[in-house]
């Protein structure tokens, strides 16, 4: 991965998070953003957009987390997307746990709007250079 | 339920055998009476009869040695007055008459002495020992006086009739063999043997042996006694009947003897075999009396422990808690409560014998094996405090227990005692609670992110421009919104303390880096504050086996409150230092020091110190809390000294691993 992280989109469930993680990685970041409040118009429309990188909120009333990256994973068409899972669950399980999913990493919830474009370059930088 | 009475005090506690001087009393008397008897020949004066009143003397001695031992003094007093009474009597009265009363007389008291030592009489005389010897007299001449007046005159008048044809040789052989013969030995076991008929002194179930063992005393000394009364008879013919004309020479059988010394020898036989007779009565009537005390005894301290077992089985049975005993070198659970029963699901009775491990949850088990550890060494690492285990229901249902248990030695086995009780309830509870929580703080973070995340875009300008006049507004949100989910998160950090969630990664690391971030991090605040904090470190300083992550919160926590109570442009410095076996990090602030009364909760939960400073900054109170669990999670220890306006100083000591 040489190119620089360019385009992420978001999924998750709550529009007024989703429109404040657009805002902080457009404003602040300067990044490319979608958006999606619904597991399968993320599915539907991710390909489409091609994302270097995906925020998928890890609990959803429709579709949690885990197996949302399971769906993206078995599609062909996506499972080169990285996934970094976003939670704001009380006892999170270890990083391992998520990494162990297939995620490349894990940002906690509420975050930071000012330094969350940092993180997420960041964690994408650390599995690229991971990557190879 | 029947109320547990404890069973009251015997009136006398100590065993029969410790109780009286009886034995000690019988002996004398009897060496009395023999010694008396042995000296007859040297008192010659009137015959036969004053030796009499030497007995006398024994017995009396007898009363003296038995004094002030209950009820047997009385008794040797009675007899002693009775026999001292019939031997006057024997002096002005026929000889027979006289021997026949003392006999009776002497069965009379031995048996008052048998009655006198049953438990009825014994337990109404108690305590009143001025009514014993009056009692044991009144009792012996009544009785003497009753069989006197019934048998004595009938058998007297029966004989005089019978003999009054055959002239006074026979009378006076009969009188002599009715007085030595059937008085002394025979009278007397016959007269206890009527009392044993009645059941008084002898239980029931000993009435045979009695019998048979009086029997045999009474018809052994009757024979000596009639053979020597024949032999005395025999004297009449081949000696002088005059018993003043010592000269004349005896004939036959006696020839070259002397009537005195013929006489004599006769009368201390018959004298000794009389006291014999009787004494053996006495003592066959005494062990039977004995033998009824000791039994009565045995059968009352039976039913005491038979009190006491059930007493103690009742406390076993009816606890609330489940209690069992268990048998770990075999395995097997040796008995177990009702609670126990019902809490395992297993019918009355049917815990016994169950091999210990049906109890206990496998998983939980599997667990222990993991550390090396059986259930047992587990129980007996736990003795004395208390402990949690996962129990297994006969229908397989996991049971949380609290329990606690301790160590019995019986017969050289170790018996080990669990008590428990059924703590599932309350640990779905307690799931519930946490459930409850976590589901409140997440819905809370959720919008708390969404408005944190709002305004710190708004309050950094680069999204919109801040009109004029709403920064100040939008700050106030933004701060109050951040201590929101502070308090959110403080409370979240406590439950994961609580369930035993927080997990430490200890690495060894440099203090003075972790203490460098932590002060740098800090920084901001402390501006706010006008304090400047001090960070000192010495050059070179060990590695510490430590939580970064952890000891970053802590220090969080330290330096915050630090920088609270901190006067305005005071400072906060911090040292860390290589104390004894530690390493020891202070936090040390110049306020006001924390009130006294605040010392002793400083580190619970929800404990907060009022601060009395202009700038009224509140915490969750949660701080010192999470701080104390986290150090103790690394395997350190936390402190505090504090002086009314020198200000405070928390200590963290984080083990260096040299022992």
């Amino acid at each position: 991965m040489s190119q620089n992280l360019r385009h992420i989109a978001c999924l998750d469930d709550e529009a007024d998070i989703l429109m404040i993680a657009q805002l902080a990685l457009e404003t602040i970041g300067g990044y490319q953003v979608s958006v999606f409040n619904c597991v399968n118009s993320a599915l539907d429309g991710l390909a489409a957009c091609a994302p270097d990188v995906l925020l998928l909120d890890y609990m959803m009333p429709d579709m949690n987390g885990p197996a949302v990256l399971k769906a993206i994973q078995s599609d062909a068409a996506l499972a080169h997307i990285p996934v970094i899972f976003m939670t704001a669950n009380a006892f999170p399980p270890d990083e391992a746990h998520f990494l162990g999913l297939g995620a490349i990493g894990v940002i906690a919830k509420p975050f930071d709007p000012l330094t969350l474009p940092d993180e997420v370059c960041r964690i994408w930088t650390d599995w690229g250079s991971r990557a190879g | 339920m029947q109320m547990f009475k404890w069973p009251e005090p015997a009136a006398d506690t100590r065993p029969i055998t410790e109780r009286g001087g009886f034995t000690a009393g019988f002996l004398v008397t009897l060496a009395g009476c023999f010694l008396a008897t042995l000296a007859l020949p040297l008192f010659v004066v009137h015959g036969e009869q004053v030796p009499q009143f030497l007995p006398a003397g024994g017995f009396a001695l007898g009363a003296v040695v038995s004094f002030g031992r209950r009820v047997w003094p009385a008794i040797w007093i009675g007899v002693t007055l009775g026999y001292c009474a019939m031997s006057g009597a024997d002096l002005i009265g026929n000889i027979g008459t006289g021997r026949l009363v003392v006999g009776l007389l002497l069965g009379g008291a031995f048996t008052l002495q048998s009655v006198l030592a049953h438990p009825v009489l014994r337990n109404f005389l108690h305590g009143r020992k001025m009514l014993l010897p009056l009692v044991s007299i009144g009792l012996g001449l009544a009785l003497t006086g009753l069989l006197t007046a019934s048998i004595v005159p009938m058998v007297w008048m029966t004989l005089v009739a019978m003999s009054s044809g055959t002239g006074f040789l026979v009378l006076g052989f009969l009188n002599t063999w009715i007085g030595a013969c059937l008085a002394g030995p025979v009278f007397a076991p016959l007269t206890v043997l009527a009392f044993v008929g009645t059941g008084l002194i002898v239980p029931q179930e000993q009435r045979r042996g009695t019998f048979v063992k009086l029997a045999i005393i009474s018809v052994v000394t009757a024979c000596i006694v009639i053979a020597i009364t024949v032999m005395e008879g025999s004297i009449s013919d081949n000696c002088s009947t005059n018993s003043s004309d010592r000269s004349v020479p005896c004939k036959g059988l006696y020839r070259g003897l002397s009537r005195e010394v013929i006489w004599y020898f006769f009368l201390v036989i018959r004298e000794a075999g009389l006291v014999i007779g009787v004494s053996m009565v006495a003592l066959v009537l005494r062990v039977a009396s004995m033998e009824t005390a000791l039994r009565q005894e045995i059968e009352q301290g039976f039913s005491n422990i038979a009190q006491m077992a059930n007493f103690y089985a009742s406390i076993f049975d009816d606890a609330v808690d489940g209690i069992y005993l268990v048998d770990y070198t075999r395995r097997r659970i040796l008995a177990a409560n009702k609670s126990a029963e019902r809490m395992f699901g297993y019918e009355p009775g049917k815990m016994e014998g169950l091999d210990s491990r049906r109890v206990v949850d496998r998983d939980w088990i599997d667990m222990l094996h993991a550390d090396n550890k059986s259930f047992r060494d587990f129980v007996k690492e736990k003795s004395g405090a208390p402990f949690d285990w996962v129990g297994l229901h006969k229908d397989g249902k996991r049971i949380f227990l609290e329990a606690s248990s301790s160590c019995h030695i019986q017969n050289e086995r170790e018996i080990w005692s669990v008590v428990f009780r059924d703590v599932s309830q309350r640990r779905r509870e307690e799931e519930l609670k946490r459930q409850f929580i976590s589901m409140v703080t997440h819905e809370l973070r959720t919008p708390l992110t969404s408005i944190n995340g709002a305004l710190g875009l708004l309050l950094s300008g680069k999204v919109v421009t801040i009109p004029v006049g709403a920064e100040k507004l939008l700050k106030i949100a933004n701060d109050n919104s951040r201590r929101l989910l502070v308090i959110v998160n403080d409370i979240l950090d406590i439950e994961k303390i609580a369930a035993g969630h927080m997990k430490v990664e200890m690495r060894l690391l440099d203090v003075a880096r972790v203490l460098d971030q932590a002060c740098a991090a800090i920084g901001g605040y402390a501006a706010q504050f006008s304090v400047s904090v001090k960070l000192d470190t010495p050059e070179s300083i060990p590695q510490v086996a430590l939580d970064p992550t952890r000891l970053m919160q802590v220090m969080d926590n330290l330096l915050s409150n630090a920088i609270k109570f901190s006067p305005r442009d005071g400072e906060v410095t911090v040292r860390a230092f290589v104390f004894g076996n530690f390493m020891r990090i202070s936090v040390h602030n110049d306020g006001a020091g924390i009130p006294p009364e605040y010392q002793a909760s400083i580190f619970e939960k929800f404990s907060q110190v009022p601060n009395t400073s202009p700038r009224q900054v509140k915490g969750t109170g949660l701080g010192l809390a999470m701080a104390k669990a986290m150090v103790n999670a690394m395997g350190g220890r936390i402190s505090f000294e504090s002086l009314p306006d020198q200000g405070a100083t928390f200590f963290v000591d984080l083990s260096l691993g040299v022992s």
